[in-house]
C-alpha cells in the first residue's frame, strides 16, 4: 500500500504572457532576496532547459526582438509516511522525477493534464466607481433607472450584449448559454505525456481537447469537447486580433510540465460576437465587446510506472497566465503571499502558534531574515520603479541594514495600522503608495504588522527559521513574486485570494495540501459540442467550486489598459472629496500623486544607457519613465476615440507616464524595457555597482514622454519634456 | 483608477478640522484692548492689538517664561508674542539689527560657539530642493541663527556630538526662551526700487554646478562679499512656558506675493487656471494663473549665466494660505493685529510697517503635548493656529503638498531614518524639533524629513 503522499508544487504556477513563440522559466527564488554566495538577488528568471540558471537581460527577447514568454514550472513532491493529518509548514519532501521510486515502484512516466479558459467577458465588473471589491459581493443596495434594488454582485460585464436594448446588468444571467458561449474563451484541457513531451500541445482552435482518462489509464482525446475561441471571424487592426491560441504545453525531459500563456493579444467585439476592431476602450479596467489572451486553469497529473501500474495525484495544482514581469527583482511591499498567508491564517488554522481563537499569539517569535527583512527589504527595491526623493531612499537603505536586534527607535510609528484606522494618512506612514478597495493608502497584510510588531518588541531576537520544504516553499515564492495589497484588481489575481471559499478547506488531507484552489471535478467524457462546457463557475463569498478561467476572470479586460492607467494616481477615496477646479488648492483634498504597483508595474526606472552614459555615476543619472513611447506625453483633459468625453478633473501630471490613449498600450506593450540587476546584464562593467537595478531590453527608441521629478508630484505641477 | 467622492470623509475632515483649531479658551467676544507689559502678554481674540508701549521706543524685551497659561491663554497671546518678538529682533543694537547680532548654527559647537559671522549659505528649500528665483533670475537666499539660550543648551548637553545626541533624553525639551530664526533674503539689483524693505550688506555663497544642477558646493563655496540684500522673510520659532514644541511664527513683506483666494469663510477657492492678482508683486508677474505659481524647479533649473549667477526660470510666487489657515478666530486676529500693529508702526515711520506676520502655529495642550515619535501627519488633534502656515518665500513649493504644508511636517519628534548607513537611526525625541541638530546629526546638507 502506498505510503507517501503526492502532490504538484507550486500550488499555483504563474505564467507570463510575450509575443515571442520563445519562453524562459518563471523564477523560482523570492525577488530582491539574498542568495547566498552570489551577487545577484532572487527574482531572476531562469534558462530552459536548466535547473536554476538564471536569465541574463539577452534572454529577455528573441532573435526578432520579440518578448519571451514566461513559462509556469509544475514539479511533483512525495511525501512519505506523513500520517493522516498535515500541519504547516511540511518539512522535507522529494522531487518525483522520471526515474525516482515512490513507495518502492520506479516511475517511468508522467501525464499531466492542464486547462485553459478565459471567462473576463461573461464576469462582474471590478465597478471603478464603487470601488469596493469583495464586498460588492454582499447584498447591497443599488439604484438602476431610478429604482432600487438589492443584489449581491457587482454589476456583469457586457450586460447589453446580443440585445437590442440596453439591459439592467445586475439582472442579466451570466448562465446564459448564449454568453456562456460568445463570451468565453475555453479551450478545454489538453494532455502531454512526459516521455513524449518535447513536442507542445496547444491551447487553439485546431488541437483536438485530451485528457487522462482514469477508466482507461491513458489519454483520450475528446473530439466532442466544445472548443470555445469567439470572434475569431477577422484579421488583426490596431491592437485588436483574433485570440484563437490560449498558451500550450510542454514538458522537461525529467517530466515536469511547463505550462505557457498567450501572446498578449486583445480582441474586439461587437454585440453579436463578431470580430469588430472598432469598438473603443473608454475605462482602464472593464472594457465591454474586449477579450484578451490570459487565462488559468487547473494542473493534474498521473505517475506512471515500471510495472505498469499508475496513480493520479489527488489534488490539483493552478496555472494563471498574466501580465509580463517587466521588474521580476522588485519584491513588492505587500505581495500576493502576504495576502494568501493571511488568509491561510486567518481562516484555516494554519500555523495556531501564529493565529488561533480570531487572535495573533503575543508569545510568537518571527524570524527576522524570513518575516520581517522582506518588508524592509522590498522598501529599498522600490527605488529602482518609482521616483522617490533621496531622504526617502537614504531612509529606506538605512532600514535595510536593521538586524534581528529590537530597532533603536520605534518602527511602527512609521507603519499604517492595517485596523483601518490610519486609511487616510499619507507620509510618513509607510507604504507609501494607493490602497486598496475604499482606501485610501495601502496598508501591510495583519501578518506582516503583527511580525514587525513583534520584532519591533525585541522578540526576533534568537528566534529560528522556520523549516519549510522545498515544495512548499516553491508555493511561496511563486506567490511572493507576485503583487498583492492593492487589489484594484491589480495584476496577477486580485481580491478572490481573501475569500476562503476559493481554497480547498481540506488542506491537512495529505493528498491535498494547503494554498489549493477548491477545482471542480470536470467530466470531460460528458462533454459535448453543441454546448458550453463551462458555466459560471465560483463567486466570490460562496461555495461554488471553481472552474478554469474563473481566477483571472476577475482582472482588467483587457489587461492592458489597467496596465497603462496604473502610474500614479491621487487617492480613491480622497479624504476631501473629488478634486475640483475650485477646491484644488482648499486643502481638503490631497492632490499629491501616489504609485499604484510600482514594483510590478515599474513607473519610473533608471536605464543601463543612461548610466553608462554617466559612467556608472548614478547620482548623475536621471529617471525616465517605464513606459515612454510615442504617445506617452502627457495631455490634460484626454478624449479617448469613441468614447463619452471625461468630465472629472484631469491635468497633464495626472497622466504621465502612460499612453495617453488606451489603444496605444495594445500594441506597445512589448516595448518596455525589463528592470535587471547590474549582473545580469549583459556587458555590465565590472566597475558598476553591483546592486544597481537597471532597466535593459526597451524598445522606446526615444524618449517621447516626460521628465520625471523625484515625489512629491501634485495635481497642478508642470509637466516637462524629457532630457534626451 | 477613478477618484471616488466619499462625502463621510469630508464631513470628518471638516469637523476635525474646526475641533482643531481652538486653543483652550480662545475668546470670541470684543473686549477692549487689554494692558500689556513687559513682564507678560494678555490678547483678546477678536480683538487682538499690539501694546502702545512697544512702539514708543524701546521695545520690551519678550518674556517667554511669563507666557499666560491654562484658561488665561487665549490665541491672540500666541500672535502677540510673536509681533513682540519680531519687533524686538528687527530693533537696532549697536548699528545692526538684534537678530543679525544672533550666533549662527555652528555656535552648537565647542570650538566655533561664539560664531555670528552670518553669511548666506542656503538657497535650497527644506524637502523640496527647489530654489526660489526672483523676478531678476537670482536665487534668494537664508541663513539660520539661534539664540545664547538654545545653544548654551546645546552645549551644556554636548548634542552637537551624534553619539550623545542619538542617546539623548527623548523627552528632554528645549529650554524656555530657546529661539531659532531663518531669514530669507533677496538680491538687490541695481535700480530696483527697496524703499519699503529692510536692507543691508551681507557675505552669499556663490553657486555651481554641483552633480549635474546649480547648488551651493558643500565644501569651500565661493562668497562674494558685501552684496545688498532686502529681508523678505523671517521665520521665529521660540519656545514659551508650557509650549517646549516652540511657536513657529513667520513674517513676510508685504509686497512679496499675492494670496489665493478664498472664501468668506477662508477656504481657498483660487481657481487653477485664474491669475492670483492682476498686479506685479516682488516675486510675481501679474496675471500668472494659480498653477503657474510655486513651481518646484529642482529637476529644471539652470544657469544662464554662473557668472553673473542668474538662473531659469524664474519663480512666480503666492501664497496658497493666507494667515497660514486656521479657524475665523485664528485668522481674525492675525488680520486684526497685523492692521494695529503696522498702524502704529506707521506712526513711527518705521520700515517694519511693510511686514506682516503670516502666521502661528502652536499646540493646544489641552489636546497634547509634545511627546517623542510624534509625527503632525499622523496626530494633529493638538496643533492650532495656523495650520497649514509657510513662509511663501521660505517654503514656497511645499505649500501645495498636503503631508508638506505645516511647519510641524518637518518640525515633529519623529525618529530620523534618513541618515548615512554609518549613523544610528536616531530615535524620535522631543529635540528632534531642531532641524540645526538634525542637519548636524545627519552629517550637513538640508534636513529632510520623512513626509
Amino acid at each position: 500500500m502506498a505510503n507517501s503522499s503526492l502532490r504538484i508544487h507550486p500550488a499555483i504556477g504563474m505564467a507570463r504572457v510575450g509575443n515571442s513563440t520563445e519562453y524562459y522559466l518563471g523564477p523560482e527564488t523570492m525577488a530582491a532576496s539574498p542568495q547566498e554566495g552570489q551577487a545577484l538577488t532572487g527574482g531572476l528568471p531562469i534558462k530552459p532547459g536548466t535547473e536554476n540558471t538564471t536569465i541574463t537581460s539577452g534572454d529577455l527577447r528573441d532573435a526578432q526582438g520579440r518578448l519571451k514568454r514566461q513559462a509556469a514550472r509544475f514539479k511533483i513532491f512525495q511525501y512519505p509516511n506523513e500520517g493522516d493529518k498535515l500541519t504547516f509548514p511540511t518539512q522535507g519532501g522529494e522531487e518525483v522525477l522520471i526515474g525516482s521510486t515512490v513507495d518502492g515502484k520506479k516511475v517511468k512516466d508522467i501525464i499531466w493534464t492542464a486547462h485553459l479558459a478565459n471567462k473576463k467577458a461573461n464576469c462582474w465588473e471590478i465597478d471603478e466607481d464603487a470601488n469596493l471589491g469583495i464586498e460588492l459581493y454582499k447584498p447591497h443596495e443599488v439604484t438602476v433607472d431610478g429604482k432600487t434594488m438589492t443584489v449581491s454582485t457587482p454589476p456583469l460585464r457586457n450586460p447589453d450584449f446580443d440585445s437590442t436594448s440596453p439591459q439592467n446588468p445586475y439582472t442579466v444571467n451570466p448562465a446564459d448559454t448564449d454568453r456562456l458561449k460568445k463570451l468565453v474563451i475555453d479551450a478545454g484541457p489538453r494532455a502531454i505525456k512526459a516521455s513524449q513531451g518535447t513536442t507542445p500541445i496547444k491551447f487553439d482552435n485546431t488541437t483536438q481537447a485530451s485528457y487522462y482518462d482514469q477508466s482507461l489509464g491513458a489519454i483520450t482525446n475528446q473530439p466532442n469537447y466544445p472548443i470555445q475561441f469567439p470572434a475569431t471571424n477577422g484579421s488583426g487592426s490596431n491592437g485588436s486580433d483574433p485570440i484563437s491560441y490560449l498558451g500550450e504545453i510542454i514538458t522537461e525531459p525529467n517530466g515536469r510540465l511547463l505550462v505557457l500563456g498567450g501572446h498578449g493579444l486583445a480582441c474586439a467585439f461587437d454585440n453579436q460576437g463578431n470580430f469588430d476592431a472598432s469598438q473603443p476602450l473608454c475605462k482602464d479596467v472593464d472594457n465591454d465587446n474586449w477579450l484578451d489572451d490570459t487565462s488559468d486553469g487547473p494542473v493534474t497529473a498521473v505517475l506512471v510506472f515500471e510495472d505498469g501500474t499508475q496513480q493520479a495525484i489527488e489534488g490539483s495544482a493552478w496555472a494563471v497566465v498574466t501580465d509580463p514581469a517587466y521588474a521580476p527583482q522588485t519584491l513588492n511591499v505587500v505581495n500576493l503571499w502576504d495576502d494568501v498567508y493571511n488568509t491561510w491564517l486567518e481562516n484555516f488554522n494554519l500555523q495556531p502558534e501564529v493565529f488561533s481563537n480570531g487572535k495573533y499569539n503575543p508569545e510568537y517569535k518571527p524570524y527576522f531574515q524570513d518575516d520581517i527583512f522582506p518588508t524592509l527589504n522590498s522598501a529599498h527595491m522600490q527605488m529602482w520603479n518609482t521616483n522617490l526623493p533621496d531622504q526617502a531612499i537614504s531612509a529606506h537603505e538605512r532600514v535595510k541594514l536593521l538586524t534581528e536586534q529590537k530597532p533603536p527607535f520605534d518602527m511602527m510609528k512609521f507603519i499604517r495600522n492595517p485596523d483601518g484606522s490610519q486609511n487616510n494618512n499619507g507620509a510618513p506612514l509607510m507604504p507609501l503608495s494607493l490602497g486598496d478597495a475604499n482606501q485610501a493608502f495601502l496598508t501591510v497584510s495583519r501578518q506582516q504588522y503583527f511580525f514587525m510588531e513583534q520584532w519591533n518588541k525585541g522578540m526576533s531576537v534568537g528566534a529560528s527559521a522556520l523549516p519549510i520544504g522545498e515544495g512548499e516553499q516553491l508555493d511561496k515564492t511563486i506567490l511572493v513574486n507576485c503583487l498583492g495589497g492593492r487589489f484594484s484588481p491589480g495584476i496577477d489575481l486580485t481580491f478572490i485570494v481573501r475569500d476562503p471559499d476559493l481554497y480547498n478547506k481540506d488542506w491537512q488531507n495529505p493528498a491535498i495540501g494547503p494554498f489549493r484552489i477548491n477545482a471542480e471535478e470536470l467530466n470531460y467524457a460528458s462533454a459535448t459540442k453543441d454546448q458550453p462546457f463551462l458555466g459560471v463557475g465560483y463567486t466570490p463569498l460562496r461555495p461554488d467550486p471553481v472552474q478554469p478561467g474563473d481566477l483571472c476572470k476577475f482582472m482588467a479586460i483587457p489587461w492592458h489598459t489597467d496596465y497603462n492607467s496604473c502610474a500614479t494616481h491621487t487617492p480613491a477615496p480622497n479624504p476631501g472629496g473629488d478634486i475640483t477646479e475650485k477646491n484644488v488648492y482648499s486643502g481638503t483634498v490631497n492632490t499629491t500623486l501616489f504609485w499604484s504597483w510600482p514594483a510590478q508595474r515599474p513607473v519610473a526606472v533608471y536605464t543601463f544607457n543612461d548610466l553608462s552614459a554617466n559612467n556608472g555615476d548614478i547620482k548623475s543619472t536621471k529617471q525616465r519613465f517605464s513606459v515612454r513611447g510615442e504617445g506617452t506625453a502627457a495631455q490634460e483633459n484626454l478624449s479617448t476615440p469613441g468614447c463619452p468625453a471625461s468630465s472629472g478633473f484631469d491635468t497633464a501630471a495626472m497622466n504621465v507616464g502612460r499612453y495617453q490613449n488606451r489603444r496605444n498600450i495594445l500594441t506597445e506593450w512589448v516595448k518596455i524595457g525589463t528592470i535587471m540587476q547590474g549582473p545580469a546584464i549583459d556587458g555590465y562593467p565590472d566597475g558598476f555597482n553591483k546592486d544597481y537595478y537597471l532597466e535593459v531590453e526597451s524598445l522606446f527608441d526615444k524618449d517621447d514622454s516626460n521628465l520625471v521629478v523625484f515625489w512629491p508630484n501634485v495635481v497642478d505641477d508642470e509637466v516637462y519634456p524629457p532630457k534626451n | 483608477m477613478k477618484n471616488i467622492v466619499n462625502q463621510c470623509f469630508f464631513l470628518l475632515l471638516v469637523t476635525c478640522l474646526v475641533a482643531c483649531n481652538s486653543s483652550p479658551k480662545e475668546k470670541t467676544e470684543t473686549l477692549a484692548v487689554a494692558a500689556s507689559n513687559s513682564g507678560g502678554i494678555n490678547g483678546v481674540d477678536g480683538n487682538c492689538v499690539a501694546p502702545p508701549e512697544w512702539f514708543n521706543g524701546t521695545v520690551p524685551t519678550p518674556q517667554p517664561q511669563n507666557f499666560p497659561q491654562g484658561d488665561d491663554v487665549t490665541n491672540c497671546d500666541f500672535h502677540l508674542i510673536s509681533w513682540q518678538y519680531f519687533l524686538w529682533l528687527t530693533e537696532e543694537v549697536n548699528g545692526k539689527l538684534r537678530f543679525e547680532n544672533l550666533y549662527t548654527s555652528n555656535a552648537i559647537h565647542p570650538e566655533t560657539k561664539d560664531d555670528t559671522y552670518q553669511v548666506l549659505d542656503i538657497v535650497e528649500q527644506a524637502l523640496s530642493k527647489g530654489i526660489l528665483i526672483d523676478q531678476h533670475g537670482r536665487a534668494v537666499y537664508s541663513n539660520i541663527m539661534i539664540n545664547d539660550i538654545y545653544r548654551d543648551w546645546v552645549l551644556e548637553n554636548k548634542l552637537y556630538d551624534p553619539e550623545v545626541f542619538v542617546d539623548f533624553d527623548a523627552t528632554a525639551d528645549f529650554p524656555v526662551g530657546s529661539m531659532s530664526l531663518k531669514a530669507n533674503w533677496k538680491l538687490v539689483q541695481p535700480g530696483e526700487d527697496v524703499s519699503n524693505l529692510y536692507t543691508t550688506k551681507a557675505d552669499i555663497q556663490l553657486l555651481t554646478m554641483v552633480d549635474g544642477e546649480p547648488r551651493i558646493p558643500e565644501d569651500n563655496p565661493q562668497i562674494q562679499k558685501d552684496v545688498e540684500v532686502a529681508l523678505i522673510g523671517l521665520h521665529i520659532a521660540v519656545v514659551v512656558e508650557g509650549h517646549p514644541e516652540f511657536i513657529w511664527a513667520t513674517f513676510e513683506f508685504d509686497g512679496n506675493a499675492p494670496n489665493f483666494k478664498e472664501d468668506a469663510s477662508g477656504v481657498v477657492v483660487q481657481g487653477m487656471n485664474d491669475p492670483v492678482s492682476d498686479k506685479n508683486w516682488l516675486l510675481y508677474t501679474a496675471n500668472t494663473t494659480a498653477r503657474k505659481t510655486n513651481a518646484n524647479n529642482a529637476e529644471i533649473l539652470e544657469f544662464v549665466d554662473e557668472s553673473k549667477q542668474t538662473l531659469t526660470p524664474v519663480t512666480q510666487v503666492a501664497r496658497q494660505y493666507a494667515q497660514g489657515g486656521g479657524s475665523s478666530t485664528n485668522r481674525g486676529n492675525i488680520d486684526h493685529l497685523n492692521a494695529n500693529a503696522k498702524d502704529q508702526l506707521k506712526k513711527e515711520g518705521s520700515i517694519w510697517e511693510n511686514y506682516f506676520e503670516v502666521g502661528a502655529v502652536w499646540f493646544n495642550t489641552e489636546k497634547g503635548v509634545l511627546k517623542p515619535d510624534w509625527n503632525p501627519n499622523v496626530d494633529s488633534t493638538m496643533v492650532t493656529g495656523s495650520l497649514t502656515l509657510s513662509n511663501a518665500t521660505i517654503e514656497t513649493f511645499t505649500q501645495k503638498v498636503r503631508s508638506q504644508n505645516s511647519c510641524f511636517s518637518c518640525h515633529n519628534t519623529f525618529p530620523v531614518t534618513n541618515v548615512p548607513l554609518s549613523t544610528k537611526v536616531l530615535p524620535g525625541k522631543n529635540a528632534n524639533t531642531s532641524h540645526i541638530l538634525l542637519k548636524n546629526y545627519q552629517g550637513g546638507g538640508e534636513v529632510k524629513r520623512s513626509n
